[in-house]
């Protein structure tokens, strides 16, 4: 290696730093041909008009470069298992070199394709808990070498495992399994999951029988006069239709619109959510639900990093809410999971008795700083006046969506009241929502990073938004607190890093 | 910064060259492209060619000398104890705080231009959605690795 600072070394033949098998480099170029040959055509057009010996030159030239490159990729690329981490150094120009501690490697993966498996290869892939998809391949190594990699990447994990004395918290509630209260925690009878259905309420249905419709129409070939002409000659609708017949035109058509999409809900509730129930196993929960196709999942608790209780503007006065949480990946019960679909207020505070969190009254919690309201009039209101404004300079019925801003108007005076946080006693809790209504509990010990971010305009309002990252969810729907005021921002910030940590280390040694 | 509960050190002075020069490529293709367009509105259209490219040229000089510096200004990071802040922003002023026990695991890189600056970027990535990587740029290859280490003896065994 040239550069003597990126690559440590080792004293121990065994830590030194090691390369792919030279074979990687046919594998890619083998891989990679399908769209190599597909360029071939394009390459032939552009140099259709040039001379033989060109071609011949400028192909030895292209080819011989490439063959370099992936070279120097290969030459580039080395990994090493030293005494408490896996290095692994890469790029051509830009160079990396990535750590990874034993101790966050989760497992590691072999996997042989097809054409590996001819030249007796393997990939490997160090699986951690990191959001990105290849944190730590090795493709290719000889097969051997890849399952002595396994042992050794498991070997020194354990012997770090030890070494940190941490207690592993998913072990120990496994041991007590039977011991601990095999029971039901949340099941849905069939006439909730029904209920649930109506307010399943969906469009979905109606955009695929739209497009079918007009699928067929495409296909046969009509266009839309002739097939208005063939309605019209079938239900006998007069070709010039008086304003009535066109309400109740209207009228009809909605109805069915409303039909097809509370339909829809219900089949689709009572697909997915038929004989819902959820035990609870000590130490983890098992869901079960599905009319056709009965799915299993199970959730282990030391897997939940947040939870959140959403409603909608109907189902907040009917009494209802959902109890859902995010699962830290892997055994493909990652992400969003539902708990309890559709849940009495009662029948939530057990589950999150379950869950070992607690949840307080909207009124206990601290309301958001007054220029919240400011800033939520200019972005969903100024912004919807301003399209409006413009394009009633082309036509004037655009003034006709005018109304609109009222309800946006009422919607951002109102988000203020509804957007609350407190952070007490190991917890976060986040609510926010004028019409649908969303609580998140987040422990404390599972957030992964904070951020404080203020931008121009907040600035100005002497406003700041605090980001909190957890892992296993989506870009959407966070926990984030917009819009406190800056003072009572860095307050939280400490306050939830504070605890955050010191919290973390007391629940490792709780034997639960 | 004002209210920030600790003051981040600066970047390296390196950095703010690398950012200047890698600024150049961007403004060079903005240049280009106004300049074919404008030409293009000279032969179709017939109109004034220089009024694209006079605009393009004063943002590609903006984009070249005043923003690369404020960006540059606005980074900043600390390490207390357990933490790492980093701060970063001109329009959008973000304050990350990470803690080091959440790390998964670090890259440090380098490319040509800041191997020649003598800087390194320094990413953080951790098992959160959001802002899964953290990312911070031009500090020297020696503060890079040693945050590296510091932070490595923050990192164990999860409990899930």
């Amino acid at each position: 290696m040239s550069d003597a600072g990126v690559s440590a070394v080792a004293d121990d033949p065994e830590e030194a730093p090691r390369r792919l098998h030279p074979a990687t480099m046919l594998l890619g170029v083998i891989q990679g041909a399908p769209s190599t040959l597909l360029g071939i055509p394009a390459m032939l057009a552009l140099v259709a008009r040039a001379d033989l010996p060109f071609i011949l030159a400028g192909t030895a030239i292209a080819v011989s470069l490439a063959a370099f490159v992936r070279w120097l990729a290969w030459y580039r690329f080395t990994y090493a298992l030293t005494e408490d981490a896996v290095i692994i150094e890469s790029g051509l120009f830009s160079r990396n070199r990535r750590m990874i501690p034993y101790e966050r490697v989760a497992d590691v993966g072999i996997e042989r394709r097809p054409l590996q498996r001819m030249f007796g290869l393997a990939s490997v892939t160090l699986e951690t808990g990191g959001a990105g998809a290849d944190e730590g391949a090795l493709s290719s190594v000889v097969l051997a070498e890849a399952e002595g990699l396994r042992d050794m990447v498991r070997r020194r994990r354990g012997r770090t495992d030890a070494a940190s004395l941490s207690v592993n918290v998913s072990v120990a509630p496994l041991a007590a399994r039977p011991s601990s209260g095999t029971g039901l925690v949340f099941a849905m009878t069939g006439q909730r999951v029904l209920l649930w259905g109506l307010f399943n309420f969906s469009l979905v249905g109606i955009a695929v029988s739209v497009g079918a419709v007009q699928s067929v129409a495409g296909a046969v070939d009509w266009d839309r006069e002739t097939l208005w002409n063939a309605v019209a000659a079938r239900t006998g609708v007069a070709r010039s239709m008086p304003a009535l017949a066109w309400a109740g035109a209207a009228a009809v058509g909605s109805a069915i619109v409303l039909a097809i999409g509370i339909a829809t809900g219900l089949i689709r509730a009572t697909l997915r959510d038929h004989g819902f129930r959820l035990t609870d196993e000590g130490g983890r929960l098992r869901r079960t639900r599905g009319l056709l196709t009965r799915s299993e999942a199970i959730l282990s608790l030391p897997r939940v990093q947040l939870v959140t209780i959403d409603t909608g503007l109907v189902r907040r006065r009917l009494g209802w809410s959902r109890l859902r949480v995010q699962v830290l990946g892997g055994e493909g019960a990652g992400g969003r999971q539902d708990l309890a679909p559709m849940a009495r207020a009662e029948e939530i505070d057990p589950l999150l008795a379950v869950l070992r969190l607690t949840r307080i009254a909207p009124d206990d919690m601290e309301v958001v700083a007054r220029g919240h309201v400011w800033r939520a009039m200019l972005r969903r209101v100024g912004l919807p006046a301003l399209v409006i404004a413009g394009a009633a300079l082309v036509t004037p019925l655009a003034l006709l969506a005018s109304p609109i801003l009222l309800l946006l108007m009422v919607a951002a005076t109102l988000s203020r009241r509804h957007h609350r946080y407190r952070a007490a006693s190991g917890l976060l809790h986040v609510q926010r929502g004028v019409f649908g209504r969303t609580m998140w509990i987040v422990p404390m010990a599972r957030i992964q990073a904070l951020s404080l971010r203020r931008t121009w305009l907040q600035r100005r309002l002497r406003l700041a938004t605090v980001l909190v990252d957890t892992a296993g969810g989506g870009q959407s729907c966070r926990p984030d607190i917009h819009d406190l005021r800056e003072a009572d921002a860095w307050a939280l910030i400490d306050k939830l890093r504070a605890t955050g940590t010191r919290v973390e280390a007391t629940d490792e040694t709780l034997p639960d | 910064m004002s209210l920030a509960p600790i003051a981040l050190t600066p970047l390296e002075p390196g950095q703010r060259t690398v950012m200047h020069l890698h600024a150049l490529l961007p403004s060079l293709l903005l240049v280009i492209g106004s300049v074919a367009l404008g030409l293009i509105a000279q032969l179709r259209l017939g109109w004034v060619p220089w009024p694209p490219v006079l605009l393009a040229g004063l943002v590609a000089i903006w984009m070249l000398t005043v923003a690369p510096r404020r960006r540059w200004a606005a980074w900043g990071w600390a390490l207390t104890g357990d933490e790492l802040h980093v701060g970063h922003g001109v329009w959008a002023r973000v304050h990350t705080v990470v803690p080091l026990a959440r790390v998964q695991h670090i890259d440090v890189a380098q490319g040509p231009v800041e191997r020649a600056f003598g800087v390194a970027r320094l990413v953080l990535h951790t098992a959160g959605t959001a802002h899964a990587t953290v990312l911070l740029p031009g500090v020297s290859r020696q503060t890079a690795e040693h945050l590296r280490d510091t932070i490595r003896v923050h990192i164990q065994a999860e409990p899930w």
